[in-house]
């Protein structure tokens, strides 16, 4: 098996749970860079041109409200994680649990 | 990045290239989150100790080709023509139709006259093959943007292609907007000014009278409605070469307004000329020409056509002028 197809597996893997990560960092709000250095820093590699349109989608579906911030010496857009938002961020926890629990029971062979 | 200065820099191309590619309703959105992104990308570059210029160049090369990002914010389902191309498909599309369709109805009108249709025969014809020739029109030019988006990378270099590296020096350059210019404005007034001089003085005119007593060109009757009704819309012309001049742009609307005036001008006074009805009889008379002679008939036709001709260039120019300051305008790369 070649690199590039582990890669395409691997990114298959992680693509859901990036909209996981994003909903539940953003209860807090924040804006696109310095959620990419959080998520960085806990360890979530998440490419920039992934990122950034996937907040725009989630705050279209409504997931994420967002406004602009212009306090600073230049506007950012700040996201938060909207009602709707967390209730599918439980769905997809509870989803990321029973599956790594049902993985881990196929494992055993039981 | 922001940009004192007035030399527009990198960014500010890559921002143009952003919102020219943008739809209308998404485009401040679009424009100001990359606007943020790029800020915050260069910073962290140099805070890691880069170069200003290499920061830049570095972020907007990961970027990467403005109409790839733009897909990629803009999530769009499938489609027939992409990001790339579809704003300069909706442009060429809208800009044919308003110039080839004008052409078409005038050239059903004038064969009409020429072959003495009547009046609802013509007009029937001028709408039956103007909607046929806009079918025509809008369905090859979609297909040739449509195969353009799909296979255009594997016939051209591929600039654009996702194997080859994409170079901030292809993203658009900004110049100053071609405003209208206090000649153009002087030249058009003048030339309003002269026609309608030449309105009013025709009725004064002597030389084709013998003895010195004044032969109107025009049909005096004219009068009555218009003479009057031809000087109002000369005055409109004038105040609208005004108005535009001191909106400092082209626009859309006042090349519309341009057009319908010169439609409104040209339209009834081609018509009395085709039908005879223009010149005063007396002044045929006094000049000695057979108004209802073969020859007078087909240089008039020849005329007309020419009139009509060069109005049309007029409007398209001035369509033109709108489309370019309307370029000039997107993005405010500020």
């Amino acid at each position: 098996m070649s690199d590039e197809t582990a890669d395409g597996h691997l990114q298959e893997l992680r693509r859901g749970t990036i909209v996981l990560a994003c909903l539940i960092r953003l209860r807090q709000p924040g804006y696109g860079y310095a959620l990419l250095e959080a998520l960085d820093g806990f360890g979530f590699k998440v490419d920039a041109n992934t990122l950034y349109p996937l907040l725009r989608r989630l705050e279209q579906q409504g997931y994420l409200t967002s406004e602009w911030n212009t306090e600073e010496s230049r506007p950012r857009k700040f996201y938060r994680t909207s009602a709707a938002g967390e209730q599918l961020a439980a769905t997809l926890l509870t989803d990321w649990e029973r599956l790594s629990d049902s993985l881990r029971r196929i494992q055993d062979g039981s | 990045m922001t940009n004192p200065s007035s030399t527009p820099t990198l960014t500010d191309r890559y921002l143009l290239a952003v919102a020219r590619q943008t739809p209308e309703a998404q485009r401040a959105s679009v424009q100001a989150e990359v606007r943020e992104r790029i800020a915050d990308e260069i910073d962290a570059r140099l805070a890691d100790g880069d170069a200003p210029e290499a920061a830049e160049r570095a972020v907007l090369i990961a970027l990467g080709d403005p109409a790839r990002l733009i897909a990629a914010y803009l999530d769009r389902p499938s489609r027939l023509i992409g990001p790339r191309y579809y704003f300069t498909w909706r442009r060429l599309v809208r800009l044919l139709l308003v110039i080839v369709l004008p052409c078409v109805a005038f050239a059903m009108a004038i064969a009409g006259g020429v072959n003495g249709q009547p009046i609802g025969g013509i007009i029937g014809s001028m709408i039956g093959t103007s909607i046929m020739v806009g079918v025509h029109l809008c369905f090859w030019t979609t297909l040739v943007f449509a195969l353009l988006d799909r296979y255009g990378d594997r016939l051209s270099e591929g600039h654009l292609s996702e194997d080859t590296t994409w170079d901030p020096e292809h993203l658009p350059r900004i110049e100053p907007a071609a405003r209208m210019s206090i000649w153009s404005l002087g030249s058009a007034i003048l030339w309003l000014a002269a026609l309608a001089a030449f309105l009013v003085l025709q009725q004064f005119e002597p030389w084709a009278s013998g003895d010195g007593t004044p032969v109107p060109i025009v049909d005096p009757a004219h009068w009555g409605f218009l003479l009057p009704y031809l000087l109002g819309i000369l005055a409109a012309s004038v105040a609208l070469a005004v108005a535009t001049y001191l909106q400092r742009r082209r626009t859309w609307w006042a090349a519309g307004i341009h057009a319908l005036l010169s439609a409104a001008f040209l339209v009834p006074v081609l018509w009395l000329w085709t039908q005879g009805l223009l010149v005063n009889p007396a002044f045929n008379a006094a000049v000695g020409v057979d108004a209802a002679g073969d020859t007078v008939r087909t240089v008039g036709i020849v005329l007309g056509i020419i009139a009509g001709a060069v109005a049309l260039l007029d409007i398209a120019a001035e369509l033109r002028g709108a489309w370019q300051d309307g370029r000039a305008d997107v993005g405010g790369a500020s």
